[in-house]
C-alpha cells in the first residue's frame, strides 16, 4: 500500500519537476527601505522556481530525508505543527498534492531546498521576482494591492488552490501562500532606534518608499511575517526555492 | 525597603480615601520585586512571558468580561486581581446587513470583549494567538465568562471561525508598561502573559499594535476596559443604567461575494461603514433599554481607527461628563462630547420621557454611514 | 612580554569599546560602521546542535559543532575584518573565561564563528587567532558556508545581514551552550559584566560532574 503510494507520489513528482525559471539581471527599488542610503538595488540574474513547492513534492523530500519526516524532526526546528494536517508521516492529506505545501518551518524549507541543490531565496531576490512577474503580467499597482489584500483578508481560501507546476513561467507569487525567504526577519539597517520600534505600531511611514496601496501591501507581506519564528508553520505560509546560475 | 514602600501605599490609601463613604479594603497590592510605588500607583511590572501551550479551552476568561454594550457589575470591595484571558484570532462576522468580513479579533467578536475592573486593581493577562486554529465562541462555555452567554443570545454578528494565521499584539491603552515588553507581537501558536496595575480611572481602548496598526485595527482588534474610579463617580447611588458603547469605523470593498479591507480607503479616512458596538444595527436591533426619568450612564470609547466621533442623544442634554471617564474631569451641560480616535467619555443623563432616544455621531456623515442607535424607555416606575 | 601583549591588548580593546560607542550615537550618518541588531529571543529547551553542517576551524580540522558535546562552550559570531564590535566580543568571552575559577577553565571551550564565508577562510581565522594571542587549546574560530552561518545565528537569535561593502550588521550576542548545546546563558551587548555567564558556566561543570571525571 505504501510503497504503491509513493510510486504514485513519484509520478506526479515527475510530472511537476519543471525547470526552475531564470529571472534576468537588472535593477529594482524596494518598496520598503531597510537602508537610509540604498534605493536602488542591482541585481544579479537567479533562478527560482516557477511555483511554489508542493505536498507532492515535499513528500519526496521527506521519504528521502527521514530526519525531516513528521515524528522525526528535531524539536527545536518546528513549533510542534509541522505538517501538522498529515495523518499519516509519510503520506500527504488526500486531494493535496498539488497543493502549496504548508505547515513547514524554516528550517525544513531551507533543508528542501539545500536538497534540491538550491536555497531559499533571499527577500531581494524575491522581491525582485515579484517585480519582474507584475511588469511580465502588466499588473497595475491597484490590482496587485487589491490582490494582496485579498490574500491576507482570507488567506486560507489561497493556499488551498492547487498550482500548476509544468506550466515553466513564474506564477503564484501572490495569490497561493505567502512565502519563506532565507533573511526573513525585518532588518532594518538605519540605524538602532529604528531596529528598536521595527517597524511596531505605526511606526512604518520612515521605511515606505511611497505610500501607496502597492507598497503597503508589500511592507505588510515583510513585516507579518519577520513576526514569524523560525520555527513558524502555518497553513498559509510556504516557499518556493532559488538557485544560483551555473558559473 | 520594600515594608517601606507598602506602608507608603497604605498611607497614600488612607488619605485619598478619607471623609468618603465607600472604603475599599486596604490591600497589600505590591507583587513583585520589580514594583514600586510613585503617588500610590504602582509601576515596575515583571517582564512578559511568551511561550508556547497547548490551550484550547475558551478564549475569554474572566468574571468581569462582558460582550458590549453590558458592563460586568464590581460586587467585590476594594482591589482585586483579575485573571483575564482574550485569545486572538479570526471570525467572519457581519457589520451590515449581506456585508461580513473575515475579521481579526479579540475573543472573537468586533468590538472585543469589555473588561471591567477597578482602578488599583491588578490585571494577570494571558493571550494565545490561535489564528492558526477555527475558534467557535458562539456555544456556551461553563464557567468562563459572562461574554459567551451573552453572544449566544445576540447572533447579530453570525460568528463563524475562520483561520487566518498572523502575527498579533495587544495594547491596552489602561495599563502603564513599557510597550516593547509588555505589547509585543506574538507569532501563530505563541501565548504571551503579563500584568498591568489599572492606575488610573476612565475608559479605554485595547487595540493590537502589530504593523501596519492601520490595518490590524480596521481589521477588528479593539475593545474598551472600563476602569471605575476607587471611591465611585459621585452619582453611583443614582444610576440606573450603566451601558459600553464602542464606535469605529470599516473600510471595505466587495470582491465577488466577500468583502475584504480596502486599505486606500483606511489612509483616505473614508470608511464603508462607521458602527455602535460592531454592526450598524447593534443599537437599532437590541436597543439600551431604560424608564422615564432614568438616569442613564454611557462609557463611549471612539476606537477609530482614525475618525472622531461626536456623540449626541436626539432628546436628552449631558448632564454630566467625565472626560476619559476621569472622575476629575467633568463637564456639565453638554450637547455632543467630541472624541479623537482611542478618545472616551463617560456622559450621563436623565431620560426625560417615555419614548426613542436617537443615540448619533452627529457628525451626519458618519451617521448616515451606520453610527446611529436607539434608547427605548418604558413609562417612569417611581 | 606577555605583559606588554596584555597592555597592548587592553589599549586596542578599549579603543574598540570606545568607537562601538561612538557610533551609536552617531550612525545616523556615518554609513561607514556598522550598525547593532537587537538579538532574537531564542528557544532554550532544545539542543543546538541538531544542526549538522561542517565547519572548518582555523586549525584546519572539519567538524560539526556535536563536536562540542560533553563540555559548555562560549560562542559568539563575528567577522575578521570587523574592527569595532568584534574585538570587544572576543575580548568579552576572554574575560568570562579568566573571570573563571583556574581549576574550571580547562572544561571550558570559547568557539569564535564567523559570519564571513568569503573572507575568512581558516587560515584567515587563524591569523586573526595568533594576532590576538588566542591559543588553540582554548579557543576555536570556525569557517562556514552562508547556510550554515544562517542557520547557527538564527538558532543562537543573532540577527544579521551582509551589506554591499562586504561587510556585516549584526547583533552583539556572547551566549553559553550547556553540554548538550541548549542555551542557558545570552550576554547582549558590548563589555558587559561577566559574572551571569561566569556563575552559568561554574554551574554546568558542578552539576556535570566535569572537575572529577
Amino acid at each position: 500500500m505504501y510503497k504503491w503510494l509513493s510510486v504514485l507520489s513519484m509520478v506526479v513528482a515527475v510530472q511537476a519537476a519543471a525547470e526552475p525559471v531564470i529571472i534576468p539581471a537588472g535593477e529594482y527599488k524596494p518598496a520598503v527601505l531597510l537602508d537610509e542610503t540604498v534605493e536602488v538595488v542591482v541585481m544579479p540574474a537567479f533562478k527560482l522556481d516557477a511555483a511554489p513547492v508542493t505536498y507532492a513534492q515535499y513528500l519526496d523530500f521527506v521519504l528521502e530525508n527521514s530526519k525531516w519526516r513528521r515524528d522525526n524532526i528535531a524539536a527545536i526546528f518546528h513549533d510542534g505543527n509541522y505538517l501538522k494536517s498529515w495523518s499519516v508521516n509519510d503520506q500527504v492529506p488526500a486531494g493535496y498534492e498539488s497543493k502549496p505545501v504548508t505547515e513547514v518551518s524554516w528550517f525544513a524549507a531551507r533543508a528542501y531546498c539545500d536538497a534540491q541543490g538550491g536555497r531559499l531565496p533571499t527577500l531581494d531576490e524575491w522581491e525582485y521576482a515579484s517585480n519582474y512577474y507584475l511588469q511580465q503580467h502588466g499588473l497595475s499597482d491597484k490590482a496587485y494591492a487589491q490582490m494582496l489584500f485579498a490574500r491576507h483578508s482570507n488567506p486560507t481560501a489561497y493556499s488551498k488552490q492547487e498550482v500548476d507546476t509544468t506550466i515553466g513561467q513564474l506564477d503564484y507569487m501572490h495569490n497561493r501562500v505567502n512565502e519563506w525567504v532565507e533573511d526573513y526577519q525585518l532588518l532594518l539597517t538605519n540605524g538602532d532606534n529604528n531596529d528598536l520600534l521595527a517597524g511596531s505600531c505605526g511606526d512604518s511611514a520612515r521605511f515606505m518608499a511611497d505610500f501607496g496601496d502597492a507598497s503597503y501591501a508589500t511592507f505588510f507581506r515583510y513585516q507579518s511575517r519577520s513576526n514569524y519564528r523560525p520555527q513558524s508553520t502555518t497553513s498559509t505560509l510556504g516557499f518556493r526555492c532559488a538557485y544560483d546560475l551555473e558559473k | 525597603m520594600k515594608t517601606f514602600i507598602k506602608s507608603a501605599v497604605a498611607s497614600a490609601l488612607l488619605v485619598s480615601f478619607a471623609g468618603l463613604p465607600v472604603i475599599a479594603e486596604a490591600n497589600v497590592p505590591l507583587k513583585h520585586d520589580s514594583e514600586y510605588v510613585i503617588d500610590g500607583k504602582i509601576y515596575g511590572m515583571p517582564k512578559a512571558k511568551i511561550y508556547r501551550d497547548d490551550y484550547n479551552g475558551p478564549a475569554v476568561v474572566g468574571d468581569y468580561v462582558t460582550m458590549v454594550p453590558h458592563l460586568a457589575k464590581l460586587d467585590y470591595k476594594g482591589n482585586k486581581e483579575h485573571e483575564v484571558r482574550m485569545d486572538v484570532f479570526s471570525q467572519k462576522v457581519e457589520v451590515a446587513p449581506g456585508v461580513s468580513y473575515n475579521a481579526w479579533t479579540f475573543g472573537g467578536s468586533v468590538p472585543g470583549p469589555v473588561l471591567h475592573v477597578r482602578e488599583g486593581d491588578r490585571v494577570v493577562f494571558k493571550m494565545k494567538n490561535r489564528s492558526t486554529e477555527e475558534v467557535v465562541i458562539t456555544k456556551p462555555f461553563k464557567g468562563a465568562s459572562p461574554y459567551f452567554d451573552q453572544i449566544a443570545a445576540n447572533q447579530l454578528q453570525k460568528h463563524q471561525p475562520v483561520v487566518a494565521p498572523m502575527p498579533h499584539s495587544m495594547d491596552f491603552h489602561s495599563g502603564t508598561v513599557a510597550a516593547n515588553d509588555k505589547w509585543a507581537t506574538i507569532a501563530p501558536g505563541e501565548t504571551i502573559e503579563f500584568e498591568w496595575i489599572a492606575n488610573y480611572a476612565g475608559t479605554y481602548m485595547y487595540h493590537c499594535g502589530t504593523s501596519s496598526v492601520l490595518m490590524h485595527t480596521a481589521m477588528g482588534q479593539y475593545g474598551a476596559v472600563v476602569v471605575s474610579p476607587k471611591e465611585g463617580y459621585p452619582t453611583d447611588k443614582e444610576v440606573d443604567q450603566e451601558y459600553v458603547i464602542v464606535q469605529s469605523e470599516m473600510y471595505l470593498e466587495q470582491m465577488g461575494e466577500d468583502y475584504i479591507y480596502d486599505h486606500s480607503a483606511a489612509l483616505a479616512r473614508d470608511p464603508s461603514h462607521v458602527v455602535f458596538n460592531g454592526h450598524v444595527s447593534a443599537l437599532s436591533e437590541n436597543p439600551l433599554k431604560s424608564n422615564a426619568g432614568d438616569r442613564v450612564r454611557i462609557h463611549f470609547l471612539n476606537a477609530g481607527p482614525s475618525g472622531t466621533s461626536s456623540f449626541h442623544v436626539i432628546g436628552a442634554i449631558f448632564d454630566k461628563v467625565w472626560a476619559e471617564g476621569d472622575p476629575r474631569n467633568t463637564w456639565y451641560g453638554m450637547q455632543t462630547v467630541l472624541l479623537g480616535a482611542s478618545s472616551s467619555a463617560t456622559v450621563e443623563f436623565i431620560v426625560p420621557e417615555e419614548g426613542v432616544y436617537k443615540l448619533v455621531d452627529h457628525e451626519f456623515a458618519d451617521a448616515e454611514r451606520g453610527a446611529a442607535g436607539a434608547l427605548y424607555a418604558g413609562p417612569r416606575k417611581k | 612580554m606577555k605583559n606588554l601583549m596584555l597592555a597592548l591588548s587592553v589599549v586596542l580593546f578599549s579603543s574598540g569599546v570606545a568607537i562601538a560607542q561612538d557610533h551609536s550615537q552617531h550612525n545616523h550618518h556615518d554609513h561607514m560602521n556598522h550598525t547593532t541588531f537587537k538579538a532574537e529571543p531564542v528557544n532554550k529547551e532544545h539542543s543546538i546542535y541538531h544542526l549538522d553542517g561542517e565547519w572548518q576551524a582555523h586549525t584546519g580540522e572539519s567538524l560539526t559543532l556535536a563536536n562540542f558535546q560533553g563540555q559548555p562552550i562560549v560562542i559568539s559570531m563575528i567577522y575578521g575584518s570587523c574592527t569595532t564590535a568584534c574585538p570587544v566580543l572576543v575580548n568579552d568571552a576572554r574575560r568570562i573565561f579568566e573571570a573563571l575559577p583556574d581549576a574550571y577553565k580547562g572544561e571550558v571551550k570559547l568557539v569564535m564563528v564567523s559570519f564571513d564565508q568569503d573572507r575568512d577562510t581558516p587560515a584567515a581565522l587563524a591569523e586573526y587567532a595568533a594576532k590576538y594571542n588566542l591559543g588553540d587549546d582554548v579557543w576555536t574560530f570556525l569557517h562556514g558556508d552562508d547556510n550554515n552561518i544562517r542557520a547557527l545565528a538564527t538558532l543562537l537569535g543573532v540577527r544579521y545581514r551582509k551589506r554591499a561593502d562586504g561587510d556585516f550588521d549584526h547583533s552583539n550576542l556572547v551566549t553559553v551552550l550547556d553540554v548538550h548545546g541548549r542555551v542557558v546563558e545570552r550576554v547582549e551587548g558590548l563589555n558587559r559584566p561577566v559574572e551571569e555567564a561566569v556563575n552559568a558556566l561554574v554551574k554546568i561543570i558542578d552539576e556535570n560532574h566535569l572537575l572529577h571525571r
